[in-house]
């Protein structure tokens, strides 16, 4: 199977809508509300009181523990107010609420030549944390524990969820940022090689950085990554085509697909000697390291048929989605669900009153026709969920011990390994919950495994 | 604007719905539907139809009694109702698909907690339980119509009665591919089953690998039981095996949810189907062994689990499938050349007749098939062999016999019946019965007195053996010119 893996799914990929559309600015709001809590991790420690003047990309919030990220103001303005709204997740959080005003920017030091050491602080200062959804704080995930080295780096340009378009975007627009980013990247945590992953279907992208004099693209016609064919290029980066699949962004099915190495169950990539970063952070990365840039904005993709003006904007975090429903002219009649990510995996959100974080990839604005909803019916034990599990479970069976509450069989079935990535409950002719029975068991077991 | 939905991820799915699959299915066993009303009539159309209401009508008050959700819109029991329809022999009375249907449905699906709870097959059971407990209506076939002409004839009159190939009837490899030939409604046409597969593996409904691995398991145990690849295409289109292993045994509910499993559960069926074929006093094993196969499957799902990514396991898939390949690969590399060699060592002497050049084994000697009988000659070339077979209304008969220099040297009592390998024997005859007959000239046979019984009592057979007696001779006189 050439540069592909077991399973998954192929959803419409719907990316036509916004897939030609260039990067824009937009024009800040008048109030940001930041949330203190962009990251997995503990919250950050609020640094700022009511009524401080703040710059553009002055720390409102540190990292006072190892996992853990600073949070930057996006603009120049009054902290109005520091109050406890509900996030995106449903959780209250602080946000700090800053109201716009004329001001300067903040940019960290200049760092020539930094090394490995200086660029992973660096990182940590900026407040980058993985920007493909997950929002894993960077500097944790490239400080590698003792014993543990990593040979190649490889950076997730899947983009696998339907109408996501931002990383691509990046990798035609910002291609000389984003290869500096990765440069960066590959230094602070030692790789000899970084292996770039796109998609087959992206084709602009793939030539326009196999263009480039510092890019090999490996051939991906029918035969498995061959390493040694690369390598005698003797050039630093490598470019794969992935077969184009859902979830060929999964990290542990990627590595896969482009490199043959099988992450163990439970494991993490370095244990098979490899990082994997997206493509924003790389490009995060950059403006960190080299401009000396915090992270506080991200370009999002914001699609969906309700949408009148579907893009890849440029959006500050704090910013409230009914801001971006503003901006992006969304027809509220025709509005049937409002998504915070891609379909497959994104949350669902309830009011327009949330804001854009480190980690809001997409926000969707879809009509009843974009949007599958259906009661469910008995199991009729067709296997399509078997087929399609990328991680070789059976989800029929931990959807039918979660709902006896038989853990034992949960787990037996392999309950611990879903990543949830939605393929069964996509195929399902059934259309039953899947996902959500497995995670329901699957924190339960987590749960008691932690006493 | 009205508050948007907020429900778990993911918020697409496909298309599929477990009514479209079942829609999928019905549009599968239309070209057997269409094919078995051709050549039985639109009799079995009645029965056929009056199954599906049946199953549907007993779904729907089922859930009305126990006031469940209706569930007669997601299709599934029109599906069972139709295979069990199908199912069944054109011409019988009018309770049977009734009492099926309901027997399907109730007792099967929704007393076990309906769609996927079954435990076995709905169709496949209840038609054992029919089979059980109507035999006679189910096991008397009638002969097919001329397509197309018979659809008016057929509808109530109970025509011509047929023998299947499966209990001694002789349909050639045609008949039986096309489906002219007696047997159950949806059953007889491997054409139509293999369309309503076709569309099924290309819609994405059936898995392949569950009616590739039962054909393939049933040709090895075939080959291995009968000793030789002769028939083996007969045997396999005919009976209830393509449509079982297509339409019943790719039942989502009772067939196993991973590919090894799949396997494993059709090279089992194939077993067991071929074991009652061959062993067993029924002539059709196909019902039975999807039963026997779908209770396998509980113990399947929880033995062979798919391999989880990141788990350092042996590829069970692999080893499984390469070993039962090897397996089936082996016994018909075996025993086709075995057969096929033994042709060529006779087709040189032999000199009688159009040969067709089949061989077909027989109490330790070898003969040469002829125009579909057996009927020939073997070395050395002044002796002659003769085979011939006569059949009267109660007394057939097969008969070897050796002429030499003009007068008949021996007789030999092969079989009553045989096809396949399938042989039907008269314990009665005995070689002192042919004692009449040795060291009379061949000239003379037409004349010879077979009045008084060569077998005490029974004057069919007599008739018969004399018959196929002068068969012999007649042929003898051709070859040799009339010289003797």
């Amino acid at each position: 199977m050439a540069f592909s893996f077991h399973g998954g799914v192929h959803p419409r990929g719907n990316k036509d809508m916004t897939a030609s559309v260039s990067i824009c600015n937009v024009v800040v709001p008048q109030e940001v509300y930041v949330p203190i809590v962009q990251h997995i991790g503990a919250p950050a420690t609020i640094a700022v009181a009511v009524g401080d003047r703040v710059k553009k990309g002055q720390i409102l919030a540190t990292a006072e523990s190892f996992v853990c990220s600073p949070v930057f103001s996006p603009i120049a303005g009054t902290v109005k107010a520091i109050e406890k709204r509900k996030a995106v997740s449903g959780k209250y959080i602080d946000h700090v609420v800053i109201v716009k005003e004329e001001g300067e920017e903040i940019l960290l030091p200049q760092l020539e030549n930094p090394t490995a050491e200086q660029i992973r602080a660096r990182i940590r200062e900026a407040g980058i944390v993985g920007m493909g959804g997950a929002g894993f704080p960077t500097d944790v995930k490239l400080t590698l524990p003792q014993g543990v080295s990593v040979d190649t780096l490889l950076i997730n340009g899947a983009e696998c969820e339907p109408y996501l378009t931002c990383d691509y975007r990046i990798l035609l627009e910002r291609t000389e940022d984003f290869i500096c980013g990765v440069k960066y990247l590959a230094k602070a945590i030692g790789a000899s090689k970084v292996v770039i992953a796109v998609e087959d279907n992206k084709t602009e992208a793939i030539s326009r950085l196999a263009k480039r004099e510092d890019v090999v693209l490996v051939n991906g016609k029918g035969r498995r990554y061959k390493a040694t064919a690369a390598q005698k290029s003797g050039k630093l980066i490598q470019l794969v085509a992935v077969r184009t699949k859902y979830p060929q962004g999964a990290e542990k099915q990627l590595i896969y697909a482009t490199l043959g190495r099988v992450v163990p169950d439970g494991g993490l990539p370095s244990a098979v000697g490899v990082v994997v970063n997206n493509v924003h952070t790389a490009l995060a990365t950059c403006y960190a390291v080299r401009d000396g840039k915090a992270l506080y904005e991200r370009i999002v993709t914001v699609s969906g048929k309700a949408v009148g003006r579907p893009g890849n904007y440029l959006l500050p975090t704090g910013m409230t989605y009914r801001d971006v429903a503003t901006l992006s002219d969304v027809n509220e009649d025709s509005l049937a669900e409002i998504i915070s990510g891609g379909p497959m995996m994104g949350k669902a959100v309830y009011s327009l009153d949330v804001a854009v974080t480190k980690t809001t990839s997409g926000i969707l604005f879809l009509t009843a026709d974009e949007v599958s909803r259906a009661n469910p019916d008995p199991c009729i034990g067709c296997g399509r969920c078997v087929k399609s599990c990328p991680m070789g479970l059976m989800p029929l069976f931990i959807d039918k011990a979660a709902l006896e509450k038989d853990e034992a069989t949960a787990e037996k079935y392999g309950a611990l390994s879903c990543i949830a990535c939605g393929c069964c409950s996509y195929v399902c002719p059934a259309k039953r919950p899947l996902v959500q029975s497995i995670q329901m068991i699957k924190t339960k077991l987590m749960g008691r495994k932690k006493q | 604007m009205s508050k948007p939905v907020v429900q778990s991820s993911p918020h697409v799915t496909s298309y599929r719905t477990t009514k479209n699959v079942m829609l999928d299915v019905v549009i599968a066993l239309v070209p057997c539907l269409i094919a078995g009303v051709c050549f039985f009539g639109a009799r079995a159309l009645l029965t056929v139809a009056l199954c599906v209401l049946s199953a549907v009508g007993s779904e729907a008050v089922y859930n009305l009694c126990r006031k469940k959700k209706q569930t007669i819109g997601d299709l599934s029991a029109v599906v069972t109702g139709l295979i069990l329809g199908l199912n069944l022999p054109s011409h019988v009375p009018v309770y049977l698909p009734i009492v099926g249907g309901v027997f399907a449905i109730v007792l099967v699906k929704m007393l076990f907690g309906g769609i996927g709870k079954n435990f076995a097959n709905p169709a496949a059971t209840a038609r054992v339980f029919l089979l059980l407990a109507y035999t006679g209506a189910m096991t008397s076939f009638i002969a097919p119509h001329d397509a197309m002409k018979g659809f008016f004839t057929g509808f109530m009159s109970d025509t011509a009665s047929g023998a299947t190939y499966l209990s001694g009837g002789s349909q050639t490899l045609g008949q039986l591919f096309f489906g002219s030939t007696a047997g159950s409604i949806g059953e007889t046409s491997a054409l139509c089953i293999l369309l309503g597969a076709a569309y099924l593996i290309i819609r994405g409904v059936i898995d392949w690998r569950i009616p590739l691995s039962v054909v393939l398991s049933v040709a090895c145990f075939t080959t291995i039981f009968s000793g030789s690849v002769n028939g083996l295409l007969h045997e396999l289109c005919a009976g209830g095996l393509l449509f079982g292993a297509v339409f019943m045994a790719t039942d989502y509910a009772t067939s196993p949810k991973t590919g090894t499993g799949r396997i494993i559960y059709g090279f089992s069926m194939g077993l067991f189907a071929t074991m009652i074929r061959r062993f067993g006093s029924y002539p059709e094993g196909m019902s039975f062994a999807i039963i026997l196969a779908n209770l396998l499957v509980p113990f399947i799902d929880r033995w062979v689990l798919p391999v989880r990514f990141g788990q350092k396991k042996v590829d069970v898939t692999k080893i499984v499938t390469l070993v039962l390949a090897a397996m089936m690969a082996v016994c018909i590399a075996i025993y086709a050349p075995v057969t096929v060699r033994v042709k060529s060592k006779f087709t040189a002497s032999y000199d009688y007749g159009a040969v067709q050049s089949v061989e077909k084994k027989l109490n330790g000697t070898y003969y040469v098939e002829s125009q579909g009988k057996l009927d020939g000659h073997m070395y050395p070339p002044d002796t002659y062999w003769a085979d011939p077979s006569s059949d009267h209304y109660f007394g057939s008969v097969w008969l070897s016999v050796c002429i030499k220099d003009g007068t008949i040297k021996q007789i030999v009592y092969l079989a009553d019946t045989m096809h396949g390998d399938k042989v039907t024997v008269n314990e009665s005859i005995k070689e002192e019965n042919f004692a009449p007959y040795l060291g009379k000239k061949v000239s003379e046979i037409a004349e010879f007195n077979y009045e008084s019984d060569i077998v005490a009592g029974a004057t069919y057979t007599s008739k018969a053996i004399h018959d196929a007696v002068r068969t012999a001779a007649t042929g003898y006189l051709q070859i040799t010119g009339g010289a003797q």
